[in-house]
């Protein structure tokens, strides 16, 4: 249960970016998870507003999204290769690269301004979008 | 509202600090090893096994972590070779930070750095902490489907000791089976099964990290 920590660390880099944003504060962050990045989603999404409370993050909601493992080949170059075969598709070699499934990365942020503030946006009652990112307004 | 798109590792912290030592070590000469397992797989009786061979040749120096107690780093201390212990006091795993202030200057004159990690095969996989190799300490007692329930840190690392062969005929667990489970999950892994208790298999698994030292 490492979680806790890597909360911690997330609140500490969107603190970070939200400095390069003078006048703004953070919405939805996004993170992805990589299956093999040994962070479990639910468990981070529990730890979060604990590591945000009494910090600029206390209202931020986190959404993680799963990101599936996927092989590169240093043989050929072919990238994205489907993990459950040990083969390349492409040139048959077995020198394989971890090209996705371990990252523990943000990647998104909303940044609210004050207008946004006001009317709350973040979670905006009059949003017919059903392509939401966020999903809690969709069809709402 | 203004949705930015980011590229940004939420540990960026530990792993500048992980790039910072990984280089300072390389400008030394300095080899090191993360080496992660469970509690109990025999990590530092395999590096009792393993350090007095090194150390007739080599400067070797041992970053030890533990949730309590400095148990293992006096065990390292008692063959003659440095060691400084990390005591977590509760966390899981060790930081690029806790092994950097740790270090102090252990890894002033150091040939191999070794740093045992908090005993834990989940959250230890994580961290980077600046290391050349990262060694898997697995025991076949633990069962030969391991390297399946537990797939990250056998993807994240490079190496593997399979421990304690020894007990092969007592457990319902054999040797191969590991070796091909682990080898599912990251066919590009070097794996060593070894008894610290009777030496087979240790010369090949000295020999590789000699080798590693030899070509620094």
């Amino acid at each position: 249960m490492h979680e806790l920590s890597i909360a911690c660390e997330l609140v500490q880099r969107v603190s970070e970016i939200l400095e390069q944003h003078p006048g703004y504060r953070a919405g939805t962050v996004t993170v992805a998870v990589g299956v093999y990045s040994g962070v479990n989603p639910g468990a981070l999404e529990y730890a979060f507003p604990l590591a945000a409370e009494g910090t600029i993050l206390r209202d931020v909601a986190l959404v993680t999204e799963s990101v599936a493992p996927s092989l590169d080949c240093r043989g050929c170059g072919a990238s994205h290769l489907d993990p459950s075969s040990l083969t390349c598709a492409v040139c048959g070699s077995t020198d394989l690269s971890l090209a996705t499934g371990r990252e523990i990365e943000i990647t998104a942020l909303e940044l609210l301004d004050e207008e946004d503030q006001e009317q709350g946006t973040s979670q905006p009652e009059d949003c017919h979008d059903t392509d939401c990112p966020e999903k809690q307004c969709a069809g709402s | 509202m203004t949705r930015i798109a980011l590229k940004s590792s939420v540990l960026a912290h530990n792993d500048a600090i992980a790039g910072r030592l990984r280089a300072r070590l390389h400008e030394r000469g300095t080899v090191c090893l993360n080496i992660i397992g469970s509690p109990g797989s025999g990590k530092t009786t395999l590096l009792e096994a393993v350090l007095p061979q090194l150390a007739e040749r080599f400067r070797c120096g041992v970053v030890e972590g533990d949730v309590a107690t400095d148990n293992d780093m006096r065990r390292i201390v008692a063959l003659g070779i440095p060691a400084v212990q990390i005591e977590t006091g509760g966390s899981c795993h060790l930081t690029a930070e806790s092994v950097e202030r740790a270090l102090g200057d252990l890894s002033g004159g150091l040939d191999l750095l070794v740093i045992e990690n908090v005993g834990n095969l989940i959250c230890t996989v994580a961290y980077d902490l600046g290391e050349d190799d990262r060694i898997v300490v697995v025991s076949i007692a633990e069962g030969e489907d391991k390297p399946l329930k537990y797939p990250s840190a056998f993807v994240s690392a490079n190496t593997v000791a399979v421990t304690k062969t020894d007990l092969e005929p007592y457990v319902d667990a054999r040797v191969e089976i590991m070796v091909r489970n682990a080898l599912s999950c990251n066919p590009g892994l070097r794996i060593f099964p070894l008894s610290a208790k009777t030496g087979e298999g240790l010369g090949a698994f000295v020999g590789y990290i000699a080798g590693k030292l030899a070509n620094r």
